[in-house]
């Protein structure tokens, strides 16, 4: 994971083909090439179909659901929308999801572009022992330090509390906030640190001039990413947050879901299913790069 | 943080000795960040481990019982849980195969580039954008026994073939598995299409002069070339089976029907918010630990030998 694959290219976004392929010839019947054209059809419908079916059923009249619910609805309608949003909740549940994850990922990108400023500038004993540890603990996982983390809050009086949840996230995220923005910032060029030193910068004034601005772009990554993952998280805010007032999207949908196949509620459940999805669809489309870069510069080093 | 002296910020970054106060400024930045990774991860870690050789539980500090809670685990009172789950975990390592088969098929179809090539990426990536909770209860609705997926077996007279595919004992884990591959595929396309638009055209280029087909070229030039890649897939799979399926498994069946799609994770759960066993919910904990840790070294000691040689 930390070593780096020394290659000029960086992962493009899905769906960007800056140099395309098909300046290759290869000799291939058509035969194969009709089949190759069927699975990835085939892949894509049953990639989409859970999806698209969720969508149409939360735009279904309740009632009107009729076994199989593939075709559109014939009279659509807001509806299940007003009514998850209002009657079961998902207005409070959206806010309480909305408060988890942009002080989550404000939290670890501030905290983590500290970090990793401080490992990129500092020469200092330990610290490639510091490092090493930190991106470990990457591997570890959420379920298992969930028991003591709930003891600890519960002796500190956290549980239930808007900080208990947002410090948890923000800790679960951190080690890899800082080994995205540690392994960016590291391929800074130090010219340019030197020149804001020489200038009478300190370490305040070249993380401010230098650090920051020239790691926009991996700031947003780290922010989009973090922002996603505490948005989707269940675990977490399902112990620390455990009186209704902090129930978050996850929590209603994994209380909600089970059990209630009923034809009359499922129509509101999928509504609520959009209204999670939504966000996440918007920030894909205005910050693409900004994710897919995130999600992959991991792997590919 | 007040780090108003130039000094300790070095122009070329260099060993610093000793000498707290010029390890001072280092700690200011680090500080907040460590302070908190330690709260949440580090300080819960050494807990756990503490933790799971005593008999603590919620209302009694417990005392030391050695390896009592892992002789109890592996002995398998408790209805064999403990082995149930480990085998659901197994089962659920299958989507790291099937999810590495499909995506390389996949994306070497769509590098090499069909029409709408770009746009099924997109669509073939968006499983893997909303929550886990979200899709479990998707497929709650989609896999009832009335469900969009039994009707349209039954539309299509295949009857025997519609099952209730999340409340049958034998057949839920294996429905959790289809779930878990659905959702992971989008994401292993996206690696895989990332590192292939990294390989140098150069090699494919000469294959395609020696007169290879397509498919001659993925299986000689590409796959090789992706060896990392698909190593480093793997063991992310690995990491999630076994540390982030929680969620499928509460949200689509509670462990059920009759605890028979436990998996490790629920099962730690369960023992420790249900029952409120603290020592041996610990016992369970430390040793996911042990795998996800063994599992992390490995691929750094793979990762660091790669760039080595």
């Amino acid at each position: 994971m930390m070593a780096r694959l020394r290659r000029g290219r960086r992962a493009r976004p899905v769906g960007d083909r800056s140099h395309s392929s098909r300046r290759h010839v290869w000799k291939e019947s058509g035969l194969i090439r009709v089949v190759q054209q069927a699975l990835i059809l085939l892949i894509v419908f049953v990639s989409l179909a859970p999806l698209y079916t969720a969508i149409t059923t939360s735009f279904t009249p309740q009632g009107e659901l009729s076994s199989g619910g593939i075709m559109p609805p014939r009279n659509p309608t807001f509806e299940n929308y007003r009514v998850a949003w209002s009657d079961l909740g998902f207005q409070g549940m959206f806010s309480n999801s909305t408060i988890l994850a942009v002080a989550a990922a404000l939290g670890t990108t501030l905290l983590g572009a500290a970090g990793a400023f401080a490992l990129v500038r500092f020469r200092f004993k330990g610290r490639r022992v510091l490092l090493v540890a930190i991106i470990g603990a990457i591997a570890v996982p959420p379920i298992v330090i969930i028991i003591p983390l709930f003891l600890t809050m519960s002796d500190l009086g956290w549980v239930n509390t808007y900080h208990s949840a947002i410090i948890a996230e923000i800790g679960l995220l951190l080690p890899f906030a800082i080994f995205l923005l540690y392994s960016f910032m590291r391929d800074l060029p130090e010219d340019l640190f030197d020149a804001a030193a020489l200038d009478g910068a300190g370490s305040i004034g070249q993380f401010w001039h230098v650090a920051l601005p020239l790691s926009r772009s991996a700031l947003v990554t780290t922010a989009i990413v973090s922002g996603v993952f505490a948005w989707n998280e269940l675990l977490v805010p399902m112990i620390l947050w455990q009186e209704g007032k902090f129930e978050t999207l996850m929590m209603g949908l994994a209380t909600l879901g089970p059990g209630r196949t009923g034809v009359r509620f499922v129509p509101l459940l999928m509504a609520g299913v959009t209204i999670t999805i939504v966000p996440l669809v918007v920030l894909f489309v205005v910050g693409r790069r900004a994710l897919i870069r995130g999600l992959t510069e991991g792997a590919l080093k | 943080m007040s780090v108003g002296t130039r000094a300790p910020v070095l122009s070329h970054p260099q060993r610093i000795g000793g000498g707290l106060r010029r390890l001072l400024p280092v700690l200011g930045w680090l500080l907040p960040a460590l302070v908190v990774i330690a709260f949440v991860i580090g300080y819960p870690v050494i807990q756990v481990v503490i933790d799971s050789f005593t008999s603590k539980t919620r209302f009694d500090p417990g005392e030391f019982v050695a390896l009592d809670n892992f002789t109890e685990l592996m002995a398998g009172g408790d209805q064999d849980l403990f082995w149930l789950s480990f085998r659901n975990n197994l089962v659920l390592l299958v989507s790291i195969p099937a999810t590495i088969l499909v995506g390389l098929v996949v994306s070497s179809i769509l590098y090499r580039g069909i029409r709408g090539s770009r746009l099924y990426e997109v669509f073939i990536f968006l499983p893997f954008l909303p929550a886990v909770a979200a899709i479990s209860v998707i497929f709650i609705y989609l896999l009832g026994w009335e469900g969009p997926l039994n009707e349209t077996i039954r539309a299509l007279s295949i009857e025997p073939l519609a099952q209730a595919w999340l409340t049958d004992p034998g057949l839920a884990i294996w429905s959790i598995l289809g779930v878990v591959t659905w959702k992971r595929l989008g994401f292993v396309v996206l690696l895989f299409m990332a590192r292939m638009l990294s390989i140098d055209p150069d090699l494919l280029d000469a294959a395609a002069v020696d007169g290879a087909t397509w498919s001659q070229t993925v299986r000689h030039v590409v796959v090789p070339e992706m060896r990392a890649i698909i190593r480093f897939v793997g063991i992310l799979g690995f990491i999630e089976v076994f540390s982030f399926t929680f969620a499928y498994v509460f949200v689509l069946t509670r462990g059920g029907p009759f605890k028979n799609t436990y998996t490790l994770e629920y099962l730690l759960f369960s023992i420790m918010f249900r029952r409120k066993l603290v020592g041996l919910a610990s016992a369970v904990a430390v040793l996911l630990l042990v795998l996800a840790v063994a599992v992390a070294i490995y691929q750094m000691r793979r990762a660091r030998a790669r760039v080595a040689t």
